[in-house]
């Protein structure tokens, strides 16, 4: 292979291409959030269930002491934060990757073969999509909690062991959920797909089923697939705090992002002795980190979406 | 030697279900006969919709299936000199003769190739399939089929995207890939109808070359008569899934048998003549789920004349004269005439074209 000397025509694939661009400073922020909420885990954990209630620490403005302040219980919002991130970052990227794999294979089996397995599959997606997903979630809870919990006991130190599988069972549960639109948007891509020349000029030249899923087929789902799972990650954190804020999700006192923003609205205002006084530290750096965060992730994911697809390139 | 044909599709029919009801289907192919020899360009001429492309799909098992179901016939394919059906291989087997011994083009050069894999990619994908060759080798051969297709700097192409290239380059590249692998007959469905003329004309040419070169058989599916007059030796013109009209390029031009074949000659715009209007065949292609009865044809026919025989039935294919072939009940001799198979092997001298 010899290399060509005229610069212009150069063409180098766009997946290494390397420019800082808004994708890039997404994908830091994701970085340091994450790095930030699960290396600093061993200190978070251990304070988590502080029980005593500390009067004269209880809700202190951010201070060189306490850069975020204090809650009621006298608790720091800085380690707060950092446990509840830990929670809502895991449940959402796990409920992604999970609607992503089932979603997808459902899908793409589902599109590809059509027919009778075709409407089979897509029936059933139609019926859980039917059922009210609070009710979706809370069954498929119900049904995992009794085998995770004693999978988590067996495997992990008591004290760790109820909160971990409160966790790993509300993660599954809102995945085992959110493949639903996965699979209807991906069926419906590899619909389109299948009847596009290049497919059938690939069956044409000989090429099996499976390899035109794998090889053909699937990496122009890319994009869809990167832009809906973006969307997953906020969507499930979303959902996360709205389970909890029901009393099915993460139960205090595990804090996540959503579950410490809804109480921080609720003590927001108070009558204190100097007329309101406003705690807005205790709604304000879980609402900080999770818009940071979704904002952070839609640009990674547009930016993926545009660096894996050989016609945007620049 | 003996002129052995290399495909014979005997009686062949295709049917597809008409939207909303399961059990009516409708026959896109009904009763195709014909045959190609080794080194015979065959052209099969007719309207859209008229099943060209579904005779030349049938052939590779690219019906899906359903909706599509292959209703009786057989293709017959001279397998290194044992007669094989088709139609009757496993999809398996029938993965080794697609690309390897037959190989396909299409009419859409620009959605023809996976947008997101380059060209060399995709040329290796077709070789690595049917060959047991190691990457490198694989990658000299791919750039030896860009260079035969006469793409310049091959090297540098080899590693671009579909997208970097013109129409006329794409399916140049489709080409390569179709005969990268030597295959022995090349169905060519509309090869060039989405390309401006002056392209049309060199990847006819290519084409032309290419099969002289090695020998290979070319189906070749078009609208454009004037593709048929420079190409062809023999031509099959459909109408409504059937052959009306089969003979060798020079019999079909000069003395067309079937009133459709006339129709479609006399519409062709002639250079230098001046038209009010361009000659038309009155009406349209019948819908296949609701034919006419007898002749598909009589409605739109001028020769017709209000002749019973032909609402009430369908006329065979005979053979009128010698080696030329119509089915049409006003066709003079074709109530004394023989309803034979089409078979015709013959292939021009390398001459001029005919028109």
């Amino acid at each position: 292979m010899t290399t060509r000397a005229d610069p212009v025509t150069i063409s180098l694939r766009p997946v290494m291409r390397l420019s800082f661009r808004a994708g890039t400073s997404g994908l830091i922020v994701l970085l340091v959030v994450g790095a930030l909420c699960f290396i600093t885990l061993p200190w978070s954990l251990s304070r988590y269930d502080l029980q005593r209630l500390d009067a004269d620490t209880s809700l202190t403005a951010p201070s060189l002491a306490e850069p975020m302040g204090t809650d009621l219980l006298g608790r720091s919002v800085l380690w707060r934060c950092m446990l509840g991130g830990a929670i809502s970052l895991s449940i959402g990227v796990c409920a992604a990757v999970i609607s992503v794999a089932v979603g997808v294979l459902w899908g793409m089996i589902a599109g590809y073969t059509g027919g009778r397995t075709d409407a089979i599959m897509m029936r059933v997606v139609d019926v859980l999509y039917g059922l009210p997903y609070v009710l979706l979630v809370v069954l498929l809870d119900i049904a995992l909690q009794p085998v995770i919990e004693s999978a988590a006991y067996r495997l992990l130190p008591d004290s760790l062991a109820p909160g971990i599988a409160q966790v790993a069972t509300l993660l599954l549960a809102i995945g085992g959920v959110s493949w639903l639109t996965m699979a209807r948007v991906i069926r419906g891509q590899v619909l389109s797909l299948r009847n596009q020349p290049f497919i059938e000029a690939a069956r044409a030249y000989g090429v099996g089923p499976g390899r035109i899923l794998r090889r053909h087929i699937l990496p122009n789902l890319v994009g869809p697939i990167i832009v809906y799972a973006t969307l997953t990650v906020p969507a499930a954190i979303l959902q996360e705090s709205f389970l909890s804020f029901l009393g099915i999700g993460v139960q205090p006192p595990l804090p996540s992002w959503g579950s410490l923003a809804a109480d921080g609205l609720g003590e927001l205002h108070a009558l204190g002795q100097t007329g309101i006084d406003v705690r807005w530290w205790l709604l304000a750096w879980p609402c900080i980190l999770l818009a940071m965060t979704l904002l952070a992730l839609n640009l990674l994911g547009d930016d993926l979406r545009d660096r894996l697809d050989p016609r945007h390139a620049r | 030697m003996t002129d052995k044909p290399l495909l014979k599709i005997e009686d062949l029919a295709v049917s597809f279900p008409t939207s909303g009801s399961l059990d009516h289907r409708v026959r896109a192919v009904n009763g195709l006969n014909l045959s190609i020899y080794p080194r015979q360009t065959l052209a099969i001429v007719g309207e859209s919709g008229c099943g060209k492309s579904v005779s030349a799909l049938s052939t590779l098992q690219l019906i899906p299936t359903p909706p599509g179901r292959y209703d009786q016939g057989r293709i017959w394919w001279d397998a290194d000199g044992q007669p094989c059906d088709l139609l009757s291989l496993s999809e398996k087997e029938i993965r080794r003769v697609r690309g390897n011994q037959i190989a396909m083009i299409f009419q859409e050069p620009m959605t023809s190739l996976n947008p997101v894999y380059t060209i060399g990619e995709q040329i290796l994908e077709a070789i690595l399939i049917h060959q047991k060759t190691r990457r490198a080798q694989a990658r000299q051969i791919a750039t030896q089929a860009l260079t035969d297709v006469g793409i310049a700097d091959p090297h540098a192409r080899l590693d671009e995207y579909p997208h970097q290239l013109s129409g006329g380059m794409r399916q140049r590249v489709m080409i390569a890939m179709a005969l990268a692998c030597q295959p022995r007959l090349l169905l060519a469905d509309e090869p060039t109808t989405a390309l401006d003329v002056t392209i049309q004309a060199q990847i006819l040419e290519l084409l032309r070359k290419l099969q002289r070169e090695r020998g290979m058989s070319v189906l070749l599916i078009t609208h454009d008569l004037g593709v048929v007059a420079e190409n062809a030796d023999t031509v099959a013109v459909m109408y409504a899934g059937r052959i009306v009209e089969y003979g060798s390029v020079h019999d079909i031009f000069s003395q067309p048998l079937h009133p459709y074949t006339r129709g479609l000659l006399a519409s062709m715009p002639v250079l230098g003549k001046r038209h009010e209007r361009l000659t038309t065949i009155p009406g349209s292609v019948p819908n296949p789920a609701d034919f006419p009865s007898g002749c598909p044809f009589h409605p739109r026919c001028v020769d017709m004349k209000d002749d019973p025989k032909c609402t009430a039935d369908d006329p065979p294919l005979r053979e009128i004269h010698e080696k030329h072939w119509a089915a049409c009940w006003h066709t003079p001799g074709h109530n004394q005439a023989q309803t034979t198979t089409p078979d015709l092997s013959y292939r021009r001298p390398e001459a001029a074209p005919v028109v």
